[in-house]
């Protein structure tokens, strides 16, 4: 186990300097000045070389790059361009926002789909399952940011039971109920492509497994079908569902651009879609370096669990 | 005799009935048509189109904030914005109850009022004035910051020194006459900061740690960037009504949209033509048009291409539907602008604006240029960008009326970002146009000299088009300097008219700038103006 983390602690410096060094120069490259951004339409070429000159952006790109670095391993993520704020608040603010709303979806998403995939599987054809697998692939094909408009309209506008967007603090002085009723239709939103693929990898692994000849067994030994499935079926089939909500935890955590728009989550992906608009390199890289780190300490914490649930793997 | 009595006594009362009815109903109309009395307290929310920047007004460029920086901090200078009568917004004395300008026009002596203090108790002086002009003009003053510097150019570049001999005396020394400068001190960028803030909090902090002497104060902010400023007691001039003001930030427009619809806002200050159809059907909300002076157009390469031909330029003027664009496409959001004199600008009047709908007239003036057809031009589109939102759809509809008479437009769809870091060097050889706006400073005169003189090009500034003309660089000049107002005015026309008959741009349309207010909320005053006098907004019960 020691082994384990000593690697994956080098693995994951070694993958953030790369992504580090890889968006600095895409940032670079892409049409776009952080200056003449700042400055807007009425800016000239020498004003916007003037600010260039003094934010450090007439300065080799190598050397640009070396000063972050220096900086970014004392924890110091330089200053906002467009927010003037330091981006270390404003990033870990940002990811704490969005590691509430991805945590609410990946629980919604594994409540729901997990079940509706497991009871599809066992009752392969019937109305459950056809109604069942549709609706998955209906959920899987919407698009996030009309279903989050439809939300609003409907658990906003008609209906005047959720807000339409925001949110506030647990210690605020409208207490943890109003979190929640801001909480509702972001995770809602969040969570429906999730729930849908979910829904229809477990009932694909759970049909598989429970036609192997273990199962017949157990089966033919007059075991209840609650235990055949629970106890003897369902481990099995859930290595591949746990590679998929890993991957969606990932991107989950890293922050859902269309849905933290949408409702004005002040979350990491909205801070993200923010800056790249305002070409605001120090709050772009540290983003990035944000959600490359959860990724990695993701997939981390799935390596352990494929341990837990299969005896079989080992770490390393 | 009896049977007549009882008639008469039902008569009188039926008639007694009447009179009452109607001395009660002429008591209630009267009632209801006159002003209600203003209501002191409650909190008014505002949706905020887009996200919230630091409340550093010396480096902000856009109104989402600048409508929070503004009820903060003040100016020397502001604006009189009680006067929905007059087609401009007149100015009116700030922090500076007053001020003198010399003979030749370069020397202004402003008079700061006394008594006034910053929200932290430092007294706003001639030398936090000064400290405020520092930052963007001294480089060995403590509190210099390059972002202001480039931010504040605007107004900088005219400046020679600044003094503040005394507390109550603040003296802004030109390097030469610039009659437009308090129309620039009155900008919202030159917000006047507590020096004692500053150095406390340092330029990059400030704008977390905001202190003016405005008559609000800042207050919190949230986790989702939700601003709020509150009402400041120690104010010295009319203290507003209202307790409190937040500014809740939607990225999206039609969520904020629905945000005004179920109350959860109060206030919308600039709406998309999608929002403004369906605002304008809730009878709990009111749509208002500020009727700013803000211009659109296309900027059109004189210096490269066919259309150095001014017959060409004058041609795809012609072409162009604008009371189409504007009561169809922009659902009356917008009014046609067929020259370079917006309506609000002081320069205005319909001679300037020459250009109609006129396809044969186009079409003439394609053949008198002899340039082979179809005609071949490459513009550049935004598809993003304050206020730009419909520019793809307005270029597409401009894309098919300049094909109606021969001339075929390729556009270059680019992101703001990089549409800005194209277009700030000027239009190249192989682009013959690029689609813009401008907001700031229409309704100034100086404008003009701005975006049409020939010293203005690329590096120097914003005339895009390369586009030049002597005469005009004469008359702009002179108007420049000319401190007698209706000379001026007179002097700006002659050089507008030239510049409207060379058509260096396709001039489109000005925006009218709708926003939408909960019927709840009074005293917003429609004027040219994108900022609210706040102090004159109370809610209804």
């Amino acid at each position: 186990m020691y082994v384990f983390v000593w690697r994956r602690l080098v693995g994951t410096a070694l993958v953030l300097l790369g992504v580090s060094v890889v968006v600095f120069l895409m940032i670079k490259l892409i049409p776009g000045d952080p200056a003449a951004t700042l400055l807007g339409p009425q800016g000239t070429p020498e004003e916007v070389r003037q600010l260039r000159a003094a934010m450090g952006l007439d300065r080799p790109v190598a050397i640009q790059y070396l000063r972050w670095l220096e900086r970014a391993v004392h924890g110091d993520l330089g200053t906002s361009t467009s927010l003037a704020q330091p981006v270390t608040s404003l990033v870990f603010t940002s990811f704490r926002n969005t590691a509430l709303l991805g945590a609410a979806s990946i629980v919604v998403a594994i409540l729901a789909g997990i079940p509706a995939g497991i009871l599809s599987a066992t009752r392969p054809g019937s109305v459950f399952d056809v109604i069942g697998m549709l609706v998955a692939l209906f959920l899987n094909s919407m698009p996030s940011f009309w279903l989050g408009l439809l939300l609003i309209l409907s658990g906003s506008v008609w209906l005047r039971i959720f807000p339409v967007g925001g949110m506030v603090s647990i210690r605020g002085p409208s207490g943890p109920g109003d979190l929640l009723a801001h909480l509702v239709l972001p995770t809602i939103s969040l969570s429906a492509w999730s729930v849908g693929i979910i829904a229809r990898i477990s009932r694909s692994s759970m049909l598989e497994v429970i036609g192997l000849a273990y199962v017949r067994t157990a089966r033919s030994k007059g075991l209840a079908e609650r235990l055949v499935i629970y106890r003897h079926a369902l481990r099995n089939a859930l290595l591949p569902v746990v590679t998929v909500i890993s991957l969606q935890a990932g991107t989950l955590l890293g922050g859902a651009i269309v849905t933290e728009a949408i409702f004005a989550w002040p979350g990491l992906g909205l801070l993200m879609y923010n800056a790249i608009g305002a070409r605001d390199l120090p709050v772009i890289l540290g983003g990035i370096l944000v959600m490359s780190a959860v990724f990695v300490v993701v997939n981390a914490i799935v390596d352990v669990l494929y341990v837990v649930i299969d005896p079989r793997v080992r770490l390393g | 005799m009896m049977r007549g009595l009882r008639f008469t006594r039902r008569r009188f009362v039926a008639r007694g009935l009447t009179t009452m009815a109607g001395i009660w109903s002429s008591a209630i109309g009267e009632r209801a048509g006159a002003a209600p009395a203003p209501i002191a307290g409650g909190t008014l929310v505002i949706g905020s189109e887009g996200q919230h920047q630091t409340l550093d007004p010396h480096v902000l460029t856009g109104t989402v904030t600048l409508h929070i920086t503004s009820l903060i901090y003040e100016n020397l200078i502001t604006q009189d914005m009680t006067h929905p009568e007059l087609k401009y917004v007149p100015l009116a004395p700030g922090v500076a109850e007053s001020w003198t300008v010399s003979g030749d026009g370069t020397v202004y002596t402003f008079r700061i009022r006394s008594g006034v203090r910053f929200h932290d108790g430092t007294p706003l002086d001639a030398a936090a004035v000064k400290a405020n002009f520092d930052r963007a003009l001294d480089p060995s003053s403590p509190f210099y910051y390059p972002p202001a510097k480039g931010n504040l150019n605007f107004i900088m570049r005219w400046v020679d020194r600044v003094d503040a001999p005394n507390p109550a005396t603040f003296i802004v020394r030109l390097k030469q006459p610039f009659p437009s400068l308090p129309e620039e001190l009155a900008d919202r960028r030159m917000g006047l900061i507590s020096p004692t803030a500053l150095r406390k909090a340092g330029n990059t902090d400030i704008g977390a740690h905001p202190v003016g002497s405005g008559p609000f104060r800042f207050g919190s902010k949230s986790t989702d960037n939700t601003i709020t400023v509150d009402r400041n007691p120690a104010y010295w001039g009319t203290k507003p009504y209202l307790d409190r003001i937040i500014f809740r930030p939607y990225p999206d427009p039609t969520a904020l949209g629905a945000a005004l619809q179920t109350g959860e806002v109060d206030v919308v200050f600039t709406l998309t033509v999608d929002q403004l159809t369906t605002l304008s059907k809730d009878p709990n909300i009111q749509i208002q048009y500020t009727d700013l002076a803000n211009v659109f157009f296309w900027m059109l390469n004189t210096r490269n291409g066919p259309t150095t031909s001014k017959q060409v330029r004058q041609a795809l003027n012609y072409a162009i539907n604008r009371r189409a664009i504007s009561n169809e496409l922009l659902k009356g959001s917008v009014r046609p602008c067929g020259g370079p004199a917006p309506v609000g600008n002081p320069v205005y009047e319909p001679a300037l604006l020459p250009y109609d709908y006129n396809p044969a007239k186009a079409k003439a003036l394609l053949a008198a240029a002899k340039v082979p057809l179809p005609l071949e031009l490459v513009v550049m589109l935004p598809t993003s960008g304050a206020e730009l939102t419909d520019a793809p759809a307005v270029g597409t509809v401009m894309q098919q009326e300049l094909r109606d008479v021969g001339v075929n437009v390729a556009f270059e769809r680019m992101e703001w970002a990089a549409f800005l870091a194209k277009a700030i060097k000027g239009l190249d050889d192989r682009t013959a146009a690029l689609y813009t706006g401008w907001d700031t400073g229409t309704q100034d005169p100086y404008w003009f000299e701005t975006m049409f003189s020939s010293a203005s090009a690329p590096p120097n500034g914003p005339n895009r088009a390369w586009y030049s003309n002597s005469m005009v660089d004469q008359l702009l000049a002179k108007a420049r300097h000319e401190l007698n107002a209706t000379q001026r005015i007179t002097t700006y026309r002659k050089a507008v008219a030239i510049i409207a008959d060379d058509a260096p741009w396709i001039f489109i349309y000005q925006d009218r700038w709708p926003r939408a207010i909960r019927t709840k909320v009074h005293g917003f005053v429609s004027v040219p103006c994108p900022y609210v006098d706040m102090t004159k907004v109370w809610l209804a019960k």
